[in-house]
């Protein structure tokens, strides 16, 4: 994003391979999560709550993984990119302690509706498991 | 045989719009940047309006994926509060989204979990756009299923949002849900 670049429809190819993008999970990104997504269910900051609950610890929700896949996705195309669509399923939580890795490759190359778009399918691995979150994004590019 | 008790009995109630919701807040970029903190997303058309201005969106727009977080509602309200806003909820007629819930909860399906998640994003929110006008439907309830947690239906619901500015429909979200009878879990 230093250079913010934006990626051309006309360049990309089916098969392309995105970057990989980290992101280390501290109590403190729990709470920086409820603050910012407005969610403030037990089980993604009190760990007492999580752990009756029979949940491994405190895990980031549906919504920060909405946006750190649209971040992901606008990183690697350019702030000119906008996002149409996103759908995605959790396999495995994500937790304070655990280091996610995003990984990502265009599956589709495609115009509609007068939009260049990509869809995109992107992986979120933590340390324990693979796939912890599978997600489709289509992402309208220039 | 399955059990299709719930989905005959909820038939009436599907893709028919309930009451409109209005968002707490009118779209705005401090509550954007509350949410971009926390995934760290330094895309300048969120945060720096000189770049913004000259990208195709011509100004500061909100991430299009936070849609249900500037909809949202009070986490915690005063009670005379949230008294008004149920009145006027009711005052709009039948909230069908709300009665396949509590036909289902009436059948014993009492837990829930969120088992998918879509958005489609039709259009920027930004600052300007006022609140956000919600309207809910369901629009599938399946026949009781045997889940690994328990026996539970899945019930499909649309959420479509409009800018009380110009009544814009700038995205859809649909959520999956699981409602399933407690201590029912598949026998292995």
């Amino acid at each position: 994003m230093a250079t913010y670049e934006n990626l051309k429809w006309a360049d990309v190819r089916e098969g392309q391979e995105l970057h990989k993008l980290q992101f280390p999970i501290t109590i403190t990104t729990q709470v920086i999560d409820a603050a910012g997504t407005r969610d403030i269910n037990q089980i993604h900051h009190d760990r007492d709550f999580a752990k009756h609950a029979g949940v491994r610890d405190i895990f980031l929700n549906t919504m920060w993984y909405e946006g750190f896949l649209g971040r992901y996705a606008n990183e690697w195309a350019g702030p000119e990119s906008f996002l149409r669509k996103i759908s995605f399923d959790m396999r495995g939580n994500n937790c304070p302690g655990d280091l996610i890795t995003a990984r990502g490759k265009v599956v589709k190359k495609y115009q509609q509706e007068g939009m260049k778009l990509v869809d995109l399918d992107i992986r979120l691995d933590n340390q324990l498991q693979s796939d912890t979150v599978i997600a489709r994004l289509t992402l309208e590019l220039i | 045989m399955a059990d299709t008790r719930l989905k005959d009995a909820t038939q009436q109630y599907l893709n028919r719009r309930g009451p409109k919701s209005v968002s707490r807040a009118e779209v705005n970029m401090p509550m954007a940047w509350n949410y971009l903190e926390a995934v760290q997303d330094s895309n300048p058309v969120y945060w720096d309006e000189e770049f913004a201005k000259k990208t195709r969106f011509g100004g500061l727009i909100c991430p299009p994926q936070m849609l249900k977080v500037m909809a949202g509602g009070h986490w915690w309200a005063p009670d005379y509060i949230r008294e008004r806003a149920a009145e006027s909820i009711k005052a709009q007629g039948d909230d069908y989204v709300q009665k396949v819930r509590t036909l289902a909860d009436e059948m014993g399906y009492a837990i829930n979990t969120q088992v998918g998640t879509e958005g489609e994003f039709l259009a920027p929110i930004k600052p300007g756009d006022g609140h956000l006008i919600m309207t809910s439907m369901v629009t599938e309830v399946t026949e009781e299923k045997q889940t690994r947690v328990g026996k539970g239906v899945f019930i499909t619901s649309i959420v479509e949002y409009r800018t009380e500015k110009d009544d814009k429909l700038v995205g859809r979200t649909k959520m999956v849900l699981l409602k399933y009878k407690p201590g029912t879990p598949r026998q292995t």
